[in-house]
Formats: structure tokens, sequence, C-alpha cells
């Protein structure tokens, strides 16, 4: 029997690319940890536009809670995927995905002044607080995984499901876009001269100051005036209807929302950055263990 | 070999983190301006509310102009302190701001029909909305300031920062008169 060498070159090759790899995510792993140390945390009811960091509890936007589209468990978010078990000639099993989706409605962010806004979860990358796998032997699972989870599982259906709960308390990091509605002052004027001008004796006798049947210039330049006044007591007592949502950065930050603290988020960070930068190391190592026997 | 490939590797991981300090220290100086320029924002709206409310008061207060004075002053020495961008001047003329406004409140208990105007309500629930947001944008304010100061006085940050052009910024401080603590003696022995 031929004894063959291992593919050093190849060996070589991928530990360079591992490590490069490793490298930009150690990288990228450290800046977020700055960003999200450095970033303070904005109460909701006085926050500017931009991006920001918000903490708070999480709710439906509607009514009613979203239902889970495995388990049917109330939830504000969820994502799943259904895979089947498919043998190949040699016995090994390789998991195909069938069917996955991830939910796309919006929810309430209240913070701890009861101030609230919607987050918008599209390209967000969450953390769930609930993250199932379980096991069936139909294409559909008959409801929420057991409890507990057996040691064994049978079945060529694998259900993943990750929720985010209903209430859970979480950290929100993305740009903050509020959308207000005040109205008009100049079309309220125009609206406000045209409902004077239906009733014109009314009109005359608050204004025609002559009293020669008509509105001179000066006249009608004073009833404008009372329209502006009006007008504009009418849209400070009117509420303003402010909508605010916390959605994905335009300017490529990471959005981010996970049901940990702001401290748990940077030691995650750190915790990520440190595997990171071992990995490339290992790979740097492989890589010249490779290269010397060549 | 080995070495060499680990020398390298580490190299270009200090590199790049000394990289990153120095964009960290961009982003927190940049952080500090733009928190400033949020109040500033909500400064110049109670800037042009306030002639609105003394517009208001002075129809009933015919008598109390020194007090909407005093507002109007305060109003001034704020709106001075903010195009300068002084941080401890505005502090300053913040308190004596609130103390103005608190004094113009205060009288109007006295006029009953200034109390009941709606433009006088509305324009003073608009200006506390608006105390209260700058208080908490003040908030955001001093933790960037914090996030700032102590990045650049901490190692490994404070070798780059010497490098480059990144000065402490200042915490913006109301201190309000009622923190003073009470002379209980003197207060007794009138």
């Amino acid at each position: 029997m031929a004894f063959h060498p291992p593919p050093y070159p190849l060996i070589a090759a991928a530990a360079a690319a591992l490590a490069l790899f490793a490298l930009q995510r150690f990288f990228v792993r450290l800046r977020r940890d700055r960003l999200f140390a450095d970033t303070p945390a904005v109460r909701l009811r006085s926050a500017a536009q931009g991006y920001v960091k918000a903490t708070g509890r999480v709710e439906p936007a509607g009514p009613a809670a979203t239902a889970a589209p495995l388990s049917c468990r109330p939830c504000v978010w969820w994502a799943y995927e259904i895979a089947h078990a498919e043998r190949d000639s040699r016995g090994n099993v390789h998991w195909h995905t069938i069917d996955s989706g991830t939910s796309v409605e919006l929810f309430t962010l209240t913070d701890d002044d009861g101030a609230s806004c919607l987050v918008g979860p599209v390209q967000a990358e969450i953390t769930p607080s609930v993250h199932n796998v379980w096991y069936g032997l139909a294409p559909r699972p008959p409801g929420p995984p057991p409890e507990p989870a057996p040691l064994l599982h049978t079945g060529d259906w694998r259900y993943t499901e990750r929720l985010l709960g209903v209430g859970e308390r979480v950290c929100v990091m993305g740009e903050l876009r509020s959308h207000s509605e005040t109205g008009d002052l100049t079309a309220a004027v125009a609206a406000k001269l045209h409902e004077w001008k239906q009733d014109q004796c009314s009109l005359l006798e608050r204004f025609d100051t002559d009293h020669d049947g008509r509105l001179n210039a000066a006249e009608w330049e004073a009833a404008r005036l009372a329209a502006v006044q009006e007008c504009q007591t009418q849209t400070l007592q009117a509420a303003i209807s402010r909508v605010s949502v916390i959605s994905e950065p335009e300017n490529g930050e990471p959005f981010l929302i996970a049901p940990l603290s702001e401290a748990q988020l940077e030691k995650r960070e750190l915790r990520f950055a440190a595997l990171h930068f071992t990995l490339g190391l290992l790979g740097v190592i492989a890589c010249a263990w490779a290269l010397a026997h060549l | 070999m080995l070495a060499m490939l680990i020398v390298l590797f580490l190299v270009i991981a200090l590199a790049g983190y000394l990289i990153g300090i120095y964009n960290g220290l961009v982003r927190v100086r940049a952080a500090v301006k733009l928190a400033w320029s949020n109040i500033d924002v909500l400064l110049v709206q109670r800037h042009d509310e306030l002639p609105k409310l003394v517009e208001v008061s002075k129809q009933y207060m015919q008598y109390e102009a020194a007090t909407l004075e005093r507002v109007m002053r305060a109003r001034a020495g704020v709106d001075a302190a903010r195009s300068s961008g002084n941080v401890a001047s505005l502090g300053a003329a913040e308190r004596e701001l609130r103390t103005g406004l608190t004094g113009l409140y205060a009288v109007a208990e006295n006029y009953p029909q200034l109390k009941a105007s709606e433009p006088f309500r509305h324009l003073q629930d608009r200006i506390s909305g608006l105390e209260t947001a700058i208080a908490d944008r003040r908030e955001v304010y001093n933790e960037a300031v914090n996030a700032n100061n102590v990045r650049i006085a901490a190692f490994p940050d404070l070798l780059i920062a010497q490098l480059g052009d990144f000065p402490p910024a200042q915490l913006l401080h109301i201190q309000t008169e009622e923190k003073a603590d009470v002379d209980l003696k003197a207060a007794f022995s009138r």
C-alpha cells in the first residue's frame, strides 16, 4: 500500500486563510467592543436621530403577540429552519434545509421611563432568548419541543426555532429615525381663510373696519394675520404624533438586538475577540508547520 | 520559519490594534461633539419659545416686568454661552434661566387668568418638555464626555491620545441653587 503524504501546500494555504480570516474577525470584534462601550444609552423620550443604544422591554406592536411558526409560542420575533436527514452511500447523514424563515414584523421597545419606539428587525443581528432544536418524523412538528429535551433523538426531520420572547429585557443598537405629523401651517392658513370667505357677513363684521362693505388690502392683511394666529394656536394645541423606529443603520454600524445587559454585550465581544486571536495564532502555527514540510 | 510567521502575525495584530485605538479615540471625540449638537438643537428651540411665553405673560402681568426681564436676560445669557460653545458658562447661564423660569411660574400663580390661558399652558408644557429633553441629553452628553476622558487617560489609549489631538472634554453641570446647603442656624435665628 503506497503512502500518500499529506497535501502540505493545501494545508498551508488553508491555515493561512484561516489565520487571515481570524485576524480580520479579531479586529471587527475589538471595534465592536469599543463601539458598545463608548456609545451612551439614550432615553427614548428625548433621543436624537441617529445611531443609538437603547435598553428596555420588548412587546408586540399589535394587540396580540406573534405566534412562532413551529411551536406556536407567543413571541415578538422568530426564526426557524426545517431540515431533512439524507444518507449518502457511506451511511453518513447530511442535513438539507427544506424550509426556513425569519420574522420581519415590527415590535415595540419600552424603556424604564415608559417611552417606547418601534424596532424593525430586518437585517438585525439578533441574539434569541430561546433556542430550541428538536426532531420528529413529519415535515412539520406536531407541537412545541419536548421538555426536558431527550438525550437521544429520533426522526429524520430536524426543527430549529429561535425566539425573542414577549417582555424580554433587551439592548438594541441601531439607527433611530422619527416621523412627526405636525401639519402644514401655510395650508392650514389657506384653508382657514377659505372657510371664513364662505361666510362673508361674519368676515365683514370682523375685519371691515371702515364699514364700506368690502375688505381693502390692509383689512385683508389683518384677516390673514388673524388666521395665522388662530392656526398657530391650533397647532400648539394639537398633539404631535411622533413615531420612532430603530432599524438598520445606513452607515454600516452593527444593528444588534440582544437580551443581554450592556456589560454582558461588551464581555461577549471581548470573548469573541480573544477566541479569534487564538484561532489566528493557531492558523499561523499550522501554516508554518505545513510550510516546513514542503 | 515558525518564529518568523508568529512574529509577523503579532506585529500585524498589534498594528491593527493600535489603528483600532486611534479610530476609537476619533469616534469618542466625534460622539462628544454630536452629543453637544443634540443639546444645542433643543436650546435653540427653547430660545425660540421663550419670547412667546414672555409675550403671553406680559398681557396679564404688566406689573411683573422685573420677572419677565430676568427670564429674557437669562435667555440671552444661555444663547451667548451656547454660541461660544463654552460648557462652563452654559451651566451657569442655564442655572440662571431655570431660576428665572421658576420665578415666572411662581408669580403666574397669582394671575388666575394667565394660568387659565390656553396659550400660556401650552407654552409652559412645551418649555417643560424641552427642559426634560435637555436634561436627558445632558446625561448622554456627560456619558460621552466620560467615555472620552476615560479613554484618553487609560492605558494604552493614553499613548495614542498624546500623539494626536485628543483633549479632554468638559462635563456639563447645571447646579441648582436648591442644592446648596441650608444654613439652619441662620434660618432659626431670625
